[in-house]
C-alpha cells in the first residue's frame, strides 16, 4: 500500500515556498535596481537590460529566499569590452544611490535591503547566442584574450528549460518539478546546512536529471524516486559529473570528494527511508516524511494529517473541521477575562 | 518560552499553514506570535497599522489564538491592541483555521460599523481593559449609592484599600486613613477612555476643572488631592464604571485603572439560580446546624431564601470542622451563629435568626412551625424528626427531613406536605418506600465524642455535602410547587448489599420488595 499523504506534500510545499509578499518585495526592488542602472548613459548606451535570474528566476527559491540574482545584460556589449570598464559602472551606478549599501565581489555587486534580503548584481555580455560574466580573477580582465576575461553562461535558457520541465511532469494538473526542486534545495539545507556543500543549485541540477523519463503521479513517489536519483548521482560524481543543460557543461568548480562523500552518504539514507515511507500507514509514514524534510524558520514543514500524534500513532482527532456547538449556549465560564 | 504546548498539533499545523499562505511569519523562535497583513475591514480601526498579529496559546485548539492590531480603536479592543473575539471557555472552534478566524473579525467589523454592537449580551464592566495601564486590583462599590442622574454632574468619593488587591469606593468625604476621589457622570462616553488625557476629554468642563485641580494639587504634594477618580456612564446595556488609581510618580501624575466589581444585592444575588426572586419572600425554620444543617441553611440563603430561623444548642468542636462550613476560627462558638453569620456573608438578602436551643416542647414546637412557611429538619435524630412530623401535620406547616445512613452511602430526604403521607408513619411498611436497613456499628460510627452517648455517624463530608443539596433541592420544589420529587427520595452514593440500594443513583419511587 503507498500512502501518498497529498495534503500533506501540498502544505509542506506552502510552508517552504517563498511568501508572496517577499515576492512582491523582490520585484519592487529588481524594478528599483534596474531603474537606477537605467538612469545611467554609460549603461543606457550599452544596452542595459535586467532580468531575476537564480532561484528567484526560475521560480524555485525557498524562503526564507535572502539571495536575489539579478542579470544585468549589456545588450550592445560583446566579451570585445573589457569587464573592469562595465563592472565599475555598475557599482559606481549603484553606490551613487545606495551608498555603503553596496558591496563590490568579486564579479557581482551585492546591494543590501535591509536584513530582508541582498540583490547579487552580475553584468553580462554578448558571447554568440549566450552571455559572458567576468571572470572571478580580476587580473584577468585585462587579458588580451577575450575568452580569458569572460565565462560564458546562459542562465535565461536554464529558466526555460525549468519551465518545459514544469510541464511536462504534473500531479493532480500542477507542474510537480518545481515544488520538487523546492522539496530538495529544503532537504538539503535542513541536512547539509545553509552553507552545506554542494550547494542548493547543485541539488537543482540534480533534480532536473532525476525528472528525465518521470512517469510517477503523486508528490510522494516523485519525491522519493528523486531522492534516490540523486543519491545515486551524488555517488558517481567522480565518474559522471553533474551536467549544467543550459551550458551542457559539467557544473563548475567541482566540489570536494568529503563534501560529495558526505552529502551522498546522507542522501542515501534519507532515499531509503522515503522508499520505506511509501509502503506505512499514514501516521508513521508522516514522521518520516518530517524527518527528512526537516524545519525551517517557520516550524516543522511536513505537517501531520488529522488524526496523528508526532510520534506516527493514530489518535482520536480533537478537532473537526466544523465549527462546534452554538455561539449562544454558551457553557457556565462566561467570565469576562480575556 | 518554550513551543506552544498542545495535544493537537495536527490542527496547529494546519493552521500555520494557512498563516504562511495568508503572508503571516513567525516573529519569535518559538513560533506563537505570526505577524501578517491587516485585513482590509479592520484598517477602518487601525489606519497606522502596518501588520496584525496572531498569537497562539498553549492549550490550542481549545484556547483561542489573540489577534493584535496595535492602534486600533473600538469595542471589544483593548488599550494594547486585542481584538477580543472569543470568551474564555468558547468551544466552538471557530479559529481552527484562518478563513474561520477571518471570518469572525468580519463579524466583529460589521457590527460595529452597523452600531449594534459585537455580542448582544455583553459584558459592560470590561472600561479598565481598555485603558493602557491597569492596577491589577478590584474596585468593589455599591452601584445603588452611586445615583447620578445628571449628565455633567460630580462629588466626592472616599476609598479604603483593604489590601493590596482590593479597594472598596462609596461616595463620601475622605476619613482618616481613605484615598480621597471624585466620581463623574456623563451621559455617554464612547469608546472607553484609553489614558488620563481622554478621560479628561470625556467630562464636562465644570468636571475637568474638578479632576485637574485634584490633579495638580496631588502633583504638589498638596494633603486634599485626588487619589482616585470614578467615571460613571450610560449604555444601551446598563451603567458603566471606569475606577483610575492616581499617583505622582516623579513631577507627573500616573493613572491606573481598577477592575470594578459592583457588591449590590442585585449583583450578589446574579449567581443565586432562576428562582431566587420567587424564593424571597419564603420563610424557613431549620432545625439542626451540624454538618448537613450548615451546608443545606447555606445553600437555601444562596438560593434565595428570604427569611430563616436556625435551631441547634451545640459549640463547634474541631472535629466537627471537616463536613462543617465554619472553620477553625469558630471552635468554642455556637453552630447556629457560625451558620448565621456565614448565611449573612453569602446571601445578605436572608434574614437569620439564630434559636440557641434544641426544642423539644411541642408547644414551642408548633409555635415555630406555625412561624414559617416550611420546617426543615437535619437533625438526624429519629426521636426529634417523629415529633416535628406530628407538629407539622397538627399545625399544616409542610416538613422537609434529610438524614444519612450506612455510614454516609445512603441519603434520604422525606417531605411532608399536602396529600403526602406522614412521616412518622413510614418506615414499617417496605411496600410503600424502601426501608433502609441498619449496618454495623462499624459502618455507621466514626467514634464517639463528650456528650451522654454522642456517637459520630460515619458518613465523608462528599455525602454530607450531597445530601444537602439533595434537601435544598426537595425544600424548593416543595416551596414553588414543581412536583417534581415525590415524598421520598433515596440517592446511594455508595452501594450496600440491601437491596434496593445496590446500585449508584436515585432509588425509584415505585420500587416494591
Amino acid at each position: 500500500m503507498s500512502t501518498l499523504l497529498t495534503e500533506q506534500f501540498d502544505a509542506a510545499v506552502t510552508r517552504i515556498e517563498v511568501s508572496a509578499e517577499r515576492a512582491k518585495k523582490i520585484q519592487e526592488a529588481h524594478a528599483e535596481v534596474r531603474g537606477h542602472l537605467e538612469s545611467s548613459k554609460k549603461l543606457v548606451a550599452w544596452g542595459v537590460d535586467t532580468v531575476l535570474i537564480g532561484s528567484y528566476g526560475r521560480g524555485t527559491a525557498i524562503h526564507p529566499g535572502r539571495d536575489v540574482d539579478v542579470f544585468a545584460k549589456m545588450t550592445l556589449l560583446d566579451t570585445g569590452a573589457y569587464p573592469d570598464e562595465v563592472f565599475n559602472e555598475v557599482v559606481q551606478v549603484l553606490q551613487e544611490k545606495y551608498g555603503d549599501r553596496v558591496t563590490p565581489g568579486n564579479r557581482a555587486i551585492k546591494v543590501a535591503f535591509g536584513e530582508d534580503f541582498i540583490v547579487e548584481i552580475v553584468p553580462a555580455v554578448r558571447s554568440g547566442s549566450r552571455w559572458a560574466i567576468p571572470v572571478k580573477e580580476r587580473e584577468l580582465w585585462r587579458a588580451t584574450v577575450s575568452a580569458s576575461r569572460w565565462l560564458e553562461t546562459d542562465p535565461e535558457k536554464l529558466t526555460g528549460l525549468t519551465e518545459e520541465m514544469n510541464k511536462t511532469v504534473t500531479v493532480n494538473g500542477r507542474g510537480a518539478y518545481v515544488p520538487t526542486v523546492k522539496l530538495v534545495r529544503q532537504t538539503r539545507r535542513h541536512h547539509l546546512g545553509r552553507e552545506g556543500q554542494p550547494p542548493g543549485f547543485y541539488f537543482e541540477l540534480m533534480t532536473y536529471w532525476a525528472f528525465q523519463g518521470q512517469t510517477r503521479t503523486s508528490f510522494a513517489e516523485i519525491f522519493s524516486s528523486t531522492l534516490s536519483s540523486i543519491a545515486d548521482q551524488l555517488e558517481k560524481t567522480g565518474s559522471q559529473p553533474v551536467i549544467n543543460p543550459s551550458m551542457n557543461e559539467p557544473y563548475s568548480p567541482v566540489p570536494n570528494a568529503q563534501d560529495l562523500a558526505s552529502a551522498a552518504a546522507r542522501f542515501r539514507d534519507l532515499s531509503g527511508k522515503a522508499e520505506k515511507a511509501l509502503g506505512l500507514d499514514k501516521c508513521p509514514a508522516a514522521v518520516v516524511w518530517r524527518e527528512i524534510l526537516g524545519e525551517n524558520e517557520r516550524g516543522i514543514v511536513f505537517p501531520l494529517p488529522p488524526g496523528c500524534d508526532e510520534t506516527g500513532k493514530a489518535i482520536e482527532s480533537v478537532t473537526a473541521t466544523k465549527a462546534r456547538g452554538s455561539r449562544e449556549a454558551r457553557g457556565y465560564g462566561s467570565d469576562r477575562h480575556h | 518560552m518554550a513551543p506552544i504546548a498542545t495535544i493537537d498539533v495536527a490542527s496547529l499545523e494546519r493552521f500555520t499553514t494557512d498563516l504562511i499562505q495568508a503572508g503571516f511569519e513567525p516573529v519569535d523562535p518559538d513560533k506563537r506570535r505570526w505577524s501578517g497583513p491587516v485585513p482590509e475591514c479592520v484598517q477602518g480601526f487601525a489606519p497606522d497599522a502596518t501588520a496584525m498579529e496572531i498569537a497562539v496559546q498553549d492549550g490550542w485548539p481549545f484556547l483561542y489564538p489573540k489577534v493584535f492590531v496595535r492602534g486600533a480603536r473600538g469595542e471589544h479592543v483593548s488599550a494594547w491592541g486585542e481584538i477580543c473575539l472569543w470568551r474564555a471557555g468558547d468551544n466552538t472552534q471557530e479559529w481552527l483555521t484562518l478563513p474561520g478566524l477571518y471570518a469572525r473579525l468580519q463579524e466583529w467589523c460589521d457590527r460595529i460599523q452597523s452600531g449594534q454592537g459585537f455580542s448582544l449580551d455583553d459584558d459592560i464592566l470590561d472600561a479598565h481593559l481598555y485603558f493602557q495601564t491597569q492596577e491589577h486590583a478590584l474596585a468593589v462599590f455599591d452601584p445603588t449609592k452611586f445615583t447620578a442622574q445628571t449628565n455633567g454632574q460630580f462629588d466626592r468619593m472616599r476609598g479604603r484599600e483593604k489590601h493590596d488587591r482590593l479597594l472598596e469606593i462609596e461616595p463620601g468625604s475622605a476619613r482618616n486613613g481613605e484615598l480621597r476621589g471624585a466620581w463623574y457622570f456623563r451621559s455617554s462616553v464612547s469608546p472607553p477612555p484609553r489614558d488620563l488625557d481622554e478621560f479628561r476629554d470625556a467630562l464636562t468642563d465644570g468636571q475637568r476643572k474638578n479632576l485637574d485641580r485634584g490633579i495638580e494639587r496631588l502633583r504638589r504634594g498638596n494633603s486634599n488631592a485626588l487619589h482616585l477618580a470614578l467615571l460613571i456612564w450610560t449604555t444601551p446595556f446598563g451603567r458603566n464604571y471606569l475606577a483610575l488609581r492616581l499617583r505622582k510618580e516623579d513631577s507627573e501624575v500616573a493613572a491606573k485603572s481598577f477592575e470594578v466589581a459592583p457588591n449590590d444585592e442585585e449583583t450578589l444575588s446574579l449567581r443565586a439560580g432562576p428562582s431566587a426572586p420567587q424564593l424571597r419572600n419564603k420563610r424557613l425554620a431549620i432545625f439542626g446546624a451540624g454538618g448537613l444543617g450548615s451546608h443545606t441553611s447555606l445553600l437555601l440563603a444562596e438560593s434565595g431564601i428570604g427569611q430563616m430561623k436556625i435551631l441547634d444548642a451545640e459549640v463547634l468542636r474541631p472535629g466537627n470542622i471537616v463536613r462543617h462550613t465554619a472553620g477553625p476560627a469558630g471552635i468554642g462558638h455556637y453552630k447556629t451563629n457560625l451558620v448565621a453569620d456565614m448565611c449573612r456573608k453569602h446571601a445578605p438578602w436572608t434574614e437569620v435568626e439564630p434559636i440557641l436551643e434544641s426544642l423539644w416542647n411541642p408547644e414551642e414546637l408548633e409555635e415555630t412551625a406555625q412561624s414559617v412557611d416550611m420546617v426543615v429538619d437535619t437533625t438526624g435524630l429519629a426521636a426529634l424528626t417523629e415529633q416535628l412530623s406530628r407538629v407539622c401535620e397538627t399545625a399544616k406547616i409542610p416538613l422537609v427531613s434529610v438524614a444519612l445512613f450506612r455510614g454516609g452511602s445512603v441519603a434520604r430526604v422525606r417531605r411532608q406536605i399536602e396529600g403526602d403521607s406522614s412521616i412518622y408513619l413510614r418506615g414499617t411498611d417496605a411496600t410503600e418506600h424502601p426501608v433502609i436497613p441498619p449496618g454495623s456499628d462499624e459502618e455507621e460510627l466514626a467514634g464517639v465524642e463528650a456528650g451522654c452517648s454522642s456517637p459520630v455517624a460515619n458518613a465523608p463530608p462528599s455525602s454530607v455535602v450531597a445530601a444537602a443539596t439533595l434537601a435544598v433541592q426537595v425544600v424548593t420544589d416543595a416551596l414553588l410547587a414543581e412536583g417534581r420529587f415525590g415524598e421520598e427520595v433515596i440517592d446511594v452514593y455508595k452501594p450496600i448489599d440491601d437491596l434496593p440500594f445496590n446500585g449508584i443513583g436515585r432509588v425509584p419511587d415505585t420500587w416494591s420488595k
